[in-house]
């Protein structure tokens, strides 16, 4: 694997800069990679459109920032709109279909989509929809380790949390998207 | 004191003493003849050397030795002996002090190992191994993590975490602590390093060893709170008024952060004076691994304490280091120090030649070691045509348009800052004989570009690329540089 | 106190301050009928009846006359910026709280530049004695209005007069959470000496305001004659009523200046609050290193 760039999105109070950190996390830390994270901050990161980003690699990281984008994980209608055309052709799109409602033209893309919210709620916790999501971004695009997320995850969240956390994290790792529209025909 | 006599049994016994007047001391304010209950003292017609008339006893009899007169005087000038006190000599209490001639104990941390960490958390870190046990701040983007991440961990560790009202009170108290002896620093963005230049001026000129945490957005006034910055490159150097060195480190990482943060603590304790950590809201708010090696792994150095006894100590006298050998509050040392230009005693000195010795000092002390100071890294420097020179994050983000340039057959070497000051002045001379220039990108509209075109010879170029932050260089912006200062176009 | 001999002296011309004040600076800069030398006796005499060791004992200024007492008094001394000797004695004492660190400056240091950390300590009841030489006006800087300039007295800056009400200082303290609040005149010096013993003894923030002539400045614009006439006039004008509310006597050019100890009432400092709270909470989190240090 190369230089991979993903930025998480969302809005805040949705847990994007801790889904970003805690595969940062598993890559650096568990995986032996390089990884790493930025994040945009400030107002942004209070109820508005918020993302992380992070950049993963085996070299040593020059340019810590995601402008063109690898993968694009989106949380919300408006992380979405504000970030679908930063990613690349042939990038990865992961959405919550739910939330994301208006979908553009995803040709271009390899989109999968996932309710990661609904699942969190039949989980009893809405709050884990983001951990729901990181767990089908790693089945689908293997950036970490299923072994180093599960002890990123542990080593990430609230002692109490730990079991809720991990369950959520398996049922988005075991989400089977459904059947793409082969779009365009190419290939 | 040879203070006051009670009047002992019914007070027909009477105390036998003595008024000692100091006429030259005295500045004829006549509190003590006015004030005396009993009118001994009365006005001499003489003058005293300062063309003044001091008391005189006229009563002598009268005396009761109540020494209102001698506490009354403002200039020490009158003062009472009685036979009694004589008598009164209380024995030589031998004194102990624990931890003399050191900084005051701490709880060492035993934390290690591998983290996925922020910067601004990495730089607390930093500090907390590097010894530091107090922090005086005042919250402000993006530099709030450190204090929030001191508040969290100096009381685990028995150290004292302080929030102001303010940057200029963060700064004072830190130098205070230092000189208690304890390792101190705060952290800060533009607008508080506006109000801290003040005492940071007070702290070159006490030479307080102290670290300053600077993790810069964009500026100038509040500007932009949550964005990127190196626009206070200069501000670390003269930022606070009047000549003095400076230590000024920018990493580029977390880890980064995390080592020059001990480093900034041992250059203030050896150098004696305010470190500056001259880092970024990117690099502060960035995530990645931070490696933190057992405490017996890592380097630390204490300020050097003086050897000397009491009656010999001088807070200012410089031996062969140009560094004064320090002593803590509470030592027994009872010296005095100032922001007023000083002597070696610590004394106010008005004259040319102590402010020439000082002043001199203070930048000297670091221009002549910058040898142990500086820190560059250099990459494919020899035989380049171009040389990038660049710090902190803009040392990372101008990687993808060094090689772009290579590969369009420019020799490009790369020469990062690690420590901006004290600025590698002959190094920059010595690479501008031998190659057609240098390209210097900052997120500011051009200050080291300014210092490395004051070093270079003039037939080598320097070209900055500016940015006036909020973002990072447009890549082209930089590969275009390197190709003009390569083909040398004007 | 080894130092501390009741010895007569050997020759005459050794004042029994010796010991204590930096005879070497001798004389001091301080103008002919200047109350602040007599201040700096009663301090000193202070230090030396409530027993304490000299060498545990610093001493903190800003800028200003009163400020240069830094220079004067034989301690660990710190003279440093303007208005900010407060911030500096914290440091000093939450990095050593075996120290009794004191503060001695002016009005217009400590209430003007400065007030605001002067509120904050009061607030935190920081653990310092703030010893405020009030004379109404900023002395070194040659008579300009101060904070604490009276109503229709006359500045270098107020040529036609002063129109800005001056502050009440013993008010303002007490309101900002002072444990101790006195007032005095350069006069009272036992009442005084007494009274910074009591500050001192005092674990928190500690408040005293010397009412204190500049006959250079002060009296010379205000046309109160010498040092000497300044002075009797603090007597004369001055009451002691330790019961004052300290709201009730604001200072001006003609009432009575009242004197006392206003607040006497401890309460924990700062540090105290600090430790006893942080101490159980502290306990939850104890392995918190342990828990994050991988072998
Ligand atoms: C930042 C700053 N501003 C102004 C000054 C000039 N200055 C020195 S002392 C002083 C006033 C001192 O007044 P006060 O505290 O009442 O002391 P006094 O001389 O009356 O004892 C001023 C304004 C300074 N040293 N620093
Ligand atoms: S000791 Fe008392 S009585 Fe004697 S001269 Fe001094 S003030 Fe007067
Ligand atoms: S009080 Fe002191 S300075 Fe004043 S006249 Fe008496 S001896 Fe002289
Ligand atoms: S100017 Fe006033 S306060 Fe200053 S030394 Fe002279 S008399 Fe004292
Ligand atoms: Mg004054």
């Amino acid at each position: 694997m190369s230089e991979l760039r993903v930025k998480f999105s969302g809005y805040g109070g949705q847990g994007v800069i801790l889904s970003a950190y805690i595969v940062g996390k598993a890559t650096a830390i568990y995986d032996g990679k390089q990884a790493s994270m930025t994040q945009a901050y400030g107002p942004e990161a209070r109820g508005g459109a918020c993302s992380s980003q992070l950049v993963i690699d085996k070299k040593a990281i020059n340019y810590p920032l995601v402008d063109t984008t690898d993968i694009l994980v989106a949380l919300s209608q408006a992380g979405y709109d504000k970030f679908l055309p930063d990613l690349k052709n042939k990038g990865t799109l992961l959405y919550d279909n739910d939330l994301v409602s208006v979908v553009q033209d995803h040709s271009k893309y390899n989109a999968l989509a996932i309710p990661a919210t609904r699942l969190a709620e039949e989980l009893g916790k809405r709050i884990v929809a983001n951990i729901v999501m990181v767990g089908f971004v790693i089945a689908q695009t293997k950036l970490a380790s299923r072994e180093s997320m599960l002890r990123a995850i542990k080593e990430s969240v609230p002692a109490k949390f730990i079991d809720l956390n991990l369950k959520a994290f398996e049922v988005g790792f075991n989400y089977k998207p459904s059947k793409r529209r082969k779009s365009g025909g190419k290939k | 004191m040879a203070s006051h006599a009670k009047p002992a049994g019914s007070g027909t016994k009477r105390i036998k003493g003595k008024i000692i007047i100091l006429e030259d001391r005295c500045k004829g304010c006549d509190f003590c003849v006015e004030h005396c209950p009993r009118d001994v003292l009365g006005i001499s017609t003489q003058f005293n050397e300062k063309g003044y008339h001091p008391p005189e006893v006229i009563n002598e009899e009268n005396c009761t030795f109540c020494g209102l007169c001698e506490r009354i005087c403002p200039d020490f000038a009158i003062y009472i002996t009685t036979e009694e006190e004589v008598e009164e000599v209380k024995p030589e209490v031998k004194k102990v002090y624990a931890n003399r001639n050191k900084n005051l104990p701490i709880v060492k941390s035993t934390m290690k190992g591998e983290f996925f960490m922020q910067g601004d958390i990495a730089c607390a870190e930093g500090a907390i191994a590097a010894g530091c046990r107090f922090f005086g701040g005042y919250p402000i983007t993006p530099a709030s993590e450190i204090a929030e991440r001191m508040a969290y961990r100096l009381p685990m560790l028995d150290g004292v975490f302080i929030q102001f009202e303010d940057e200029i009170a963060s700064m004072a108290s830190i130098i205070g602590a230092s000189f208690a002896g304890m390792k101190s620093f705060t952290a800060t963005s533009g607008p508080g390093i506006s109000l801290m230049t003040e005492n940071i001026g007070l702290g070159m000129m006490m030479e307080a060893p102290c670290v300053v945490v600077n993790v810069q957005r964009g500026s100038p006034s509040t500007g932009l709170p949550t964005s990127w910055g190196q626009s206070d490159m200069m501000q670390a150097k003269w930022g606070s008024h009047g000549d003095y060195g400076s230590i000024s480190l920018c990493p580029k990482s977390p880890q980064e952060i995390f080592d020059l943060t001990i480093r900034a603590f041992n250059l203030a304790e050896k150098y004696r004076l305010p470190v500056f950590i001259m880092t970024d809201a990117i690099v502060g708010h960035m995530t990645e691994k931070v490696v933190i090696p057992p405490v017996e792994e890592i380097e630390i150095f204490d300020r050097k304490y003086t050897n000397k006894s009491t009656d010999k100590y001088l807070p200012y006298e410089i031996g062969k280091s140009m560094i004064p050998d320090f002593a803590k509050a509470g030592d027994g040392y009872r010296y005095h120090t100032t922001g007023l230009t000083h002597d070696e005693r610590g004394y106010p000195d008005m004259t040319e030649q102590c402010q020439k010795s000082v002043v001199t000092r203070l930048v000297e002390k670091i221009t002549k070691n910058i040898d142990d100071i500086m820190m560059i890294e250099e990459i494919d420097i020899e035989g380049a045509d171009v040389i990038v020179v660049c710090y902190g994050i803009t040392a990372r983000t101008v990687i993808p348009a060094i090689e772009k340039a290579k590969k369009k057959g420019i020799k490009v070497g790369y020469m990062r800052l690690i420590t901006v000051w004290p600025f590698p002045e002959q190094r920059i001379k010595e690479l501008s004989r031998k190659c057609a220039g240098f390209v210097v990108p900052e997120l500011n509209l051009g200050q080291i570009a300014l210092e490395v075109e004051r070093c270079a010879f003039p037939d080598a170029r320097t070209k900055g690329v500016t940015h006036a932050g909020g973002g990072i260089h447009d890549f082209n912006d930089i590969v275009k540089a390197i190709e003009e200062v390569a083909h040398g176009k004007k | 106190m080894a130092k501390n001999k009741s010895k007569a002296p050997k020759n005459s011309s050794q004042h029994p301050m010796e010991d204590f004040l930096r005879m070497d600076r001798m004389p001091h800069i301080w103008c002919p009928g200047c109350g602040l030398g007599t201040n700096l006796t009663a301090f000193t005499e202070a230090i030396k009846k409530a027993g304490i060791d000299f060498d545990k004992v610093a001493v903190v200024s800003g800028i200003g006359c009163t400020a240069r007492v830094a220079g004067y008094v034989k301690v660990d001394s710190y003279h440093t910026t303007h208005g900010r000797a407060i911030p500096f004695a914290t440091g000093i004492k939450l990095a050593n709280r075996d120290l009794t660190t004191v503060v001695i400056s002016g009005d217009g240091d400590l209430f003007a530049i400065g007030g605001n950390h002067l509120i904050h300590a009061a607030r935190r009841n920081i653990d310092l004695t703030v010893i405020c030489v009030n004379n109404f006006i900023y002395g070194m800087t040659g008579g300009q209005t101060a904070p604490t300039t009276p109503l229709k007295a006359y500045s270098s800056t107020a040529p036609f007069k002063n129109y800005e009400p001056p502050f009440n200082l013993v008010s303002l303290v007490t309101s900002s959470g002072a444990t101790y609040v006195a007032r005095w005149t350069s006069l009272h010096i036992r009442r005084m000496t007494d009274s910074i013993v009591e500050a001192v003894n005092n674990k928190g923030f500690s408040f005293i305001e010397i009412v204190s002539p500049c006959p250079t400045v002060f009296a010379r614009k205000n046309k109160k004659g010498s040092g000497l006439d300044l002075l009797d006039h603090f007597g004369k004008r001055s009451v002691i009523d330790h019961s004052a509310n300290p709201n009730d006597i604001p200072m001006d050019l003609e009432n009575p200046i009242v004197c006392g100890v206003f607040v006497n009432k401890p309460k924990p400092s700062f540090w105290e609050n600090v430790q006893t709270g942080i101490h159980g909470e502290v306990k939850k989190h104890r392995d918190y290193e342990k828990s994050l240090s991988q072998e």
